[in-house]
């Protein structure tokens, strides 16, 4: 294990959402969800490696939700939760309640959840995000999970991902983000910064030839 | 009368102008300074087992009302040819890292496992920054050969260096496992920005004098004196700033635009005034004495940047005839000056007058210190529900400069920012030139923002911008940057980062100044040698009345 600061967690994930293609405004989001998980417990770095990983050479149109007022769904495969996490962001206001979304073959579905956390959203009670097995609340007051088995939080595939507002259900969060260091298991760390190396510029001869960042001796 | 608004983000945002910063008494080691005499902190040295060679540990305690840190200092022997500042070095002369709290010897166990190690090594959340530095080898063996044989040392020789040691990093901010600036920023001592890292180096400071003493006295126990306090003043820290600092600015747009705006706040403030009055009057004419004293001793192998001492030099004695004639005199003469000044000073000239306005206003101005953090946090979500047209108009309000420019150029687009695998730091590469441009990291506003703009305008009206970045994702970048300036206006640098004749020094020098730094020597036109805490008290003067009374340093030979 290796203990990570958020702002390493967030920096790290950012780099390797870039270097696994997606946009930096997108690689933003993507560093905020495994920082926003990771502060509340829950596997954010393990997660978006796995997405990462599975979504690798993927072109976004093929992840990308189409979005329509009650499902989203991808043309092509499974829809991509930090880019459907995006689209909801940008029109957090249009889920209220009564209008429930469902998401088709949302890969790796806790994900989403850190997009939920929206501070001027929803204006009554709270975002709830369920699947089979797994129930989730989430306020900027905090958050709520009800599962049995915790291979659950790590789940590559939902069928069928529904999110509603909840404004009936007394919320009790069960989860509240810590200002602390994380335990990260190394090779999980490892995979993520080779992830993110691929957004590094290897020398050149013109580089070298132009020194870069260098100037004159540093030594006096 | 009113109060004189601020001035103009387009004025006060361009790289010119930004590159011409001087420090303030809103900078950063001023603000700490301040506090730790407010508060009476004290700071004391528990452990000290370094050998006659100058290797091994040491302890610097600072105790506040409510907190103590511990600056943990480790030195070490190098081989010249191992001792460079390039953030590839593998060694250092000394390494250290503030930590929260006392250590005790399992603690520095674990450090002196890791601190030395820097980027390679471990940290955790009980350290709050990591830091090392190199000696200047010329000043550093001066001075300790001139203590040992019972002399002080030579003044001009201190003047020309100004510090013993130089820092190449000094990280913070959960870099490398030590702790998130959010696990510290409700602590009244830290809430304000980088005082955790100034803090550090002001402990570095004393530790650099107390090394030398200490390695004067094990080469001749019996002759060797301490340095003297007037001369032990003169020296600061040094600091080598290369690009990797420069991104900061671009990447922390609200936090720059409260730092702006405390300062812009401070300027209105004292323009303000509707007199001067006897003490702000004196103050000023000292300060401005100090001024050109200091601006005389303002040493750099830099062309361009002698030459623009050399026009504030000038600029300062125009000022100094101009107040001389009665410009103190009459209604808002803070504004009258500043208004003479914008027409008849240089930019430099004009920066250095913003901070000497400020100077003796601390009863109007300190308050602003506290205003110069931000949640970055709220500002990330994007406001989807803008139209196109909405996000136009945002556009042509704040980048005007940008969607102006022809990025279809090559001398506007001659430039990429990108991350070399080789440093692990940010690099400016030449587009036309060099492979690379492809994995271009996102700091340039003015070319995307452009982009963003015929999007947009190829778009309907009243098309959202949800809908915009779901078929566009690769402008959501941009369109978040375009929101957090809408709503803060001094968050963008309304120049073009990747122009052929862009200077970068341009960014760390502003930076620089608002850590409080001095004595900017540009190296190339890509780092930037300063000195950290120059003339300001050591730890045992503390409890003086000096604690904010040395960035302009007294005249020498005046008495104060």
């Amino acid at each position: 294990m290796i203990v990570c600061s958020l702002n390493e967690i967030e920096a790290y994930g950012r780099r390797a959402a870039r270097g696994a293609g997606m946009s930096w405004g997108l690689a933003e989001e993507a560093g905020k969800a495994a920082r926003w998980l990771s502060a509340r417990g829950l596997p954010g770095v393990e997660l978006l490696l796995r997405l990462l990983t599975a979504n690798d050479g993927r072109p976004y149109e093929s992840m990308a939700p189409a979005v329509d007022a009650h499902r989203w769904e991808s043309p092509d495969g499974g829809l991509c939760p930090v880019c459907c996490g995006a689209a909801l962001s940008d029109r957090i206001a249009d889920l209220v309640p009564g209008e429930d979304l469902v998401l088709n073959a949302l890969a790796y579905p806790l994900l989403l959840a850190s997009f939920l956390d929206h501070p001027q959203y929803p204006r009554n009670g709270s975002y709830a995000l369920r699947w089979p097995d797994f129930r989730m609340w989430v306020s900027a007051q905090g958050v709520e999970l009800e599962y049995e088995e915790a291979s659950v939080l790590y789940r590559e595939r939902a069928d069928e991902a529904e999110l509603s507002v909840d404004t009936r259900r007394q919320f009790n969060p069960t989860h509240y983000p810590r200002i602390a260091g994380v335990d990260v298991q190394i090779p999980i760390w490892h995979a993520l910064n080779d992830l993110g190396k691929r957004t590094y510029v290897p020398a050149s001869a013109e580089s070298r030839a132009r020194g870069a960042g260098a100037g004159r001796a540093d030594n006096d | 009368m009113g109060t004189v608004p601020l001035r103009d983000p387009a004025t006060v945002m361009c790289l010119e102008r930004m590159g011409s910063f001087h420090q303030t008494r809103l900078s950063f080691m001023r603000q700490l300074l301040r506090r730790l005499e407010r508060e009476r902190w004290s700071i004391d040295r528990p452990v000290w087992r370094i050998d006659a060679s100058g290797e091994g540990a040491a302890v610097y305690r600072a105790r506040g009302p409510n907190s103590t840190y511990s600056l943990v200092c480790f030195g070490h022997r190098l081989a010249p040819e191992e001792r460079t500042d390039r953030v590839i070095a593998e060694r250092w002369d000394a390494t250290f890292t503030l930590m929260d709290g006392e250590p005790v010897e399992s603690d520095l166990e674990r450090l002196a496992a890791n601190v030395p190690l820097q980027e390679a090594g471990r940290c955790t959340e009980r350290e709050l920054v990591l830091s090392r530095a190199n000696k200047s080898v010329r000043l550093f063996e001066h001075v300790v050969e001139s203590l040992a044989a019972g002399a002080q040392p030579d003044p001009e020789q201190i003047e020309s260096v100004g510090y013993l040691m130089r820092t190449t990093a000094v990280y913070g901010n959960g870099k490398f496992g030590v702790a998130d600036r959010d696990h510290i920023a409700n602590r009244p001592e830290f809430a304000g920005p980088f005082q955790a890292e100034m803090l550090t180096v002001w402990l570095i400071r004393a530790f650099t004098v107390d090394l030398a003493e200490h390695l004067a006295r094990a080469k001749s126990p019996d002759n060797a004196v301490s340095l003297d306090p007037e001369i032990r003043r003169r020296l600061g820290v040094g600091n080598s700033t290369g690009l990797g600092m420069a991104p900061f600015l671009v990447n922390h747009p609200a936090l720059v635009h409260q730092w702006m705006l405390a300062r812009e706040s401070a300027l209105a403030r004292v323009r303000s005034e509707p007199g001067a009055g006897p003490a702000g009057a004196a103050g000023f004419i000292e300060a401005l004495a100090r001024a050109r004293q200091q601006v005389d001793g303002w040493r750099t192998v830099d062309e361009r940047q002698q030459e623009r001492i050399a026009e504030l030099g000038r600029d300062l004695a125009n000022l100094s005839a101009r107040v001389a004639d009665g410009a103190l005199d009459g209604q808002r003469p803070w504004d009258a000056l500043f208004a003479w000044g914008e027409k008849n000073l240089s930019v430099e000239g004009q920066e250095m007058l913003v901070s000497l306005l400020i100077e003796p206003h601390g009863d109007l101005v300190d308050d602003l210190a506290d205003t110069m953090v931000v949640d970055e946090g709220a500002s990330f979500r994007i406001d989807g529900k803008l139209s196109a047209d909405e996000m136009k108009v945002l556009i042509e309000r704040d980048y005007p400069w940008a969607i102006e420019t022809d990025f279809d150029g090559e001398a506007s687009t001659a430039r990429f920012w990108y991350v070399s695998e080789e440093k692990l730091e940010p690099r400016l590469g030449e587009r036309y030139a060099e492979p690379g441009a492809e994995l271009e990291q996102p700091y340039a506003a003015g070319r995307d923002v452009a982009r963003l703009y015929r999007v947009l305008e190829d778009a309907a009206a009243d098309t959202s911008l949800a809908d915009v970045l779901l078929a566009h994702p690769e402008h959501r970048h941009i369109a978040r940057r375009i929101q957090i300036v809408a709503r803060h206006p001094y968050a963008e640098i309304r120049d073009n980062l990747i122009a052929a004749d862009m200077v970068p020094i341009d960014l760390l020098r502003c930076k620089l100044s608002f850590f409080g730094a001095t004595r900017f020597d540009p190296r190339s036109d890509r780092w930037v040698r300063i000195t950290m805490f120059k003339d300001a008290p050591f730890p045992d003067e503390l409890g003086t009345g000096s604690a904010d009374d040395w960035a302009f340093p007294p005249v020498h030979g005046a008495a104060t």
